[in-house]
């Protein structure tokens, strides 16, 4: 009888103590568990919910104790201890908190089931932290599918909203096909190298798979880089993204935007360097076309937008377009320009987002006439609003200033001067449609003059989105050693 | 005993016919059937490598078997959304959804 390798000769007393690398996940399946439970005995008054599930994703924090510093991998090789795990993970439990912050009032005046909601944002959670901590494919699909289908089912909770079931069912079909165009790239990877850990992947191509088997690798990689690239939102596999983030639940679409993405870029970085690095120059000039198309289609199509959650939407995909300049670099420089940029992006990207939340929930559409006066209206909102787009576009001393900068001298610095150019030219662009807003917001005068109201609860999660976007911008230096720390373990 | 050849030409066939369904057709049952052919494609591969490669490796099938699984799943939930669409608006066809559009 032949030992199986996917259990190899793991003692199973070794595999229960090592479920304590597990623990974020498993504090975040289990709240979320407990709040599906608990969530029709509340009969409607499914509002305190939400405290359940922000100190389920605070114990998850805590949980992460034990991995810090832990490096290799473990429990059946599924899970990987290493720099770049141990970043992700806090941050994208990070983004999950806001998100969670910034939910309750519009769910309440949606209508929209807070238990469910709650228990898929920490299902998807699980889903996007084990996709950026393991070198397995199997667990990678696994974690992928988890988030997916999560996200699926979360843009169509308003139930009755023919919009909302809209966005479900384009997320849902053009995900499914992304997912199988990845996973036959995955199954060519297998067969080519016989091995579905990335890093014996990694040794079997270096040893000569690469030089035998070519064709089939490049082919392997183009369904890689277009599976990823529906994930990440890359054009042209874009074509969904703005249906279904203004189809979607204003929270939803936040969380999507930058978890779901977020994922795809921290997947797409262990499989392509750690995994396939020894053909590096072929999926690195794609990367740079893709980043090149992504940011300047994104943002140009965002310019004609009225719709400002539209416009969101496409100025998430211009972001992502700068995000995979870190891949078409490749540099460990590069990877770890992207690792910040990931970080800034969610909390930049959810407190503008928030601000989107913050007029919906109050019974307004999100049309940029309804941004009209806002700055007289709710000042603190429009402030803060006015901060994140300073931050999307680039500028000092916020954190995607130094996203971008990190980003452009990492281009400089492998040569692809282009590329640094046009994130610089994009940049400008984007500057027209964040100025609409915020023109609209301090210079027009407001259609009504009817307060607007927010929960201490939204709150929190709005100042966190913003102080993040604050600190992480003005004290840089700690973030720039974690992340150089982080990149320093890939291969 | 089949060569490995006839494996991989069969999946990527499947495949093809999968994406060529999942991007012509506008009936979104159809669609997804078109996407479970693709996924089939993926576990022939698996399949076919795991048994020609190293007859004592299952990862290959052991993967297939979470695909299948994984699929199911995905199924479900698709079928669900089509069907809270069908009820509400009466339309199963991709092209008639269309409220969102640039």
């Amino acid at each position: 009888m032949p030992t199986l390798p996917i259990v190899g000769e793991v003692d199973t007393a070794v595999l229960v103590a090592q479920l304590i690398f597990l623990l974020p996940e498993l504090i975040l399946a289990v709240t979320g568990t407990v709040i599906v439970a608990i969530s029709p005995l509340l009969r409607g008054r499914e509002r305190p919910l939400v405290f359940v599930a922000a100190t389920g994703v605070l114990a998850a924090f805590a949980g992460l104790g034990p991995s810090v510093g832990g490096a290799g991998e473990v429990l059946a090789r599924m899970l990987v201890l290493d720099g770049t795990s141990t970043f992700f993970r806090p941050v994208f439990m990070l983004g999950a908190l806001i998100v969670i912050g910034l939910s309750p009032d519009y769910l309440a005046r949606r209508q929209v089931p807070a238990g469910e909601f709650y228990a898929l944002v920490l299902f998807a959670t699980v889903g996007i932290m084990l996709m950026a901590s393991t070198h397995e494919l199997l667990m990678l699909y696994l974690g992928l599918e988890l988030a997916s289908i999560s996200g699926y089912v979360l843009a169509g909770m308003l139930r009755s909203d023919a919009r909302s079931q809209e966005a479900s069912i384009k997320l849902f079909l053009i995900g499914a096909m992304g997912s199988a165009v990845l996973l036959f790239g995955l199954s060519l990877v297998y067969g080519i190298t016989g091995s579905t850990n990335l890093v014996e992947i990694g040794h079997a191509l270096t040893g000569g798979a690469a030089a035998t088997f070519r064709p089939a690798l490049l082919a392997a990689t183009m369904f890689l880089v277009a599976g990823f690239g529906f994930k990440m939102a890359a054009v042209p596999f874009h074509m969904y993204v703005p249906d279904a983030y203004e189809g979607a639940p204003t929270p939803v679409a936040a969380f999507l935007s930058v978890g779901l993405e977020g994922a795809a870029f921290a997947a797409a970085i262990r499989v392509f360097v750690t995994g396939l690095g020894i053909i590096q120059p072929n999926w690195a000039a794609v990367f740079a076309v893709l980043a090149l198309a992504t940011m300047t289609l994104g943002n140009v199509t965002a310019l004609l937008q009225q719709n400002v959650k539209r416009m969101m939407a496409y100025s998430s995909i211009a972001q992502a377009g700068y995000i995979l300049v870190g891949l078409a670099v490749a540099t460990d420089r590069g990877i770890s320009a992207m690792l910040y940029y990931v970080l800034a992006y969610t909390v930049m990207n959810l407190g503008a987002w928030a601000a989107l939340i913050y007029l919906s929930h109050n019974g307004q559409s999100e049309e940029l006439a309804d941004f009209a006066g806002l700055g007289r209206r709710a000042p603190l909102v429009a402030w803060a609003l006015t901060f994140c787009f300073l931050s999307l576009i680039g500028i000092p001393p916020t954190a995607g200033f130094f996203g971008k900068f990190l980003l452009f001298s990492a281009a400089v610095d492998a040569g692809l001067f282009w590329l640094a150019v046009a994130m610089a030219v994009n940049s400008v662009i984007s500057l027209g449609y964040y100025w609409n807003v915020v023109r609209a917001m301090f210079m027009e005068e407001p259609a009504t003059e009817e307060p607007l109201k927010a929960s201490p609860v939204f709150g929190l999660g709005f100042t966190l989105a913003v102080l993040g976007t604050l600190l992480i911008g003005l004290g840089a230096a700690p973030f720039f050693r974690l992340v150089s720390a982080a990149v320093v373990t890939l291969p | 005993m089949i060569p490995l050849s006839w494996v991989l030409v069969s999946a990527a066939l499947l495949f093809g016919l999968g994406l060529y369904g999942a991007l012509a057709r506008t009936n979104a049952v159809r669609i997804l059937i078109a996407i479970e052919l693709m996924l089939n494609a993926v576990n022939l591969n698996l399949v076919g490598f795991s048994r020609y490669l190293s007859p004592h490796d299952v990862t290959g099938q052991v993967f297939a078997l979470f695909v299948i699984t994984v699929a199911a799943a995905e199924a479900a939930v698709g079928l669900a959304i089509i069907l809270m669409i069908v009820r509400q608006r009466d339309v199963s066809d991709v092209d008639r959804i269309n409220l969102l559009k640039w």
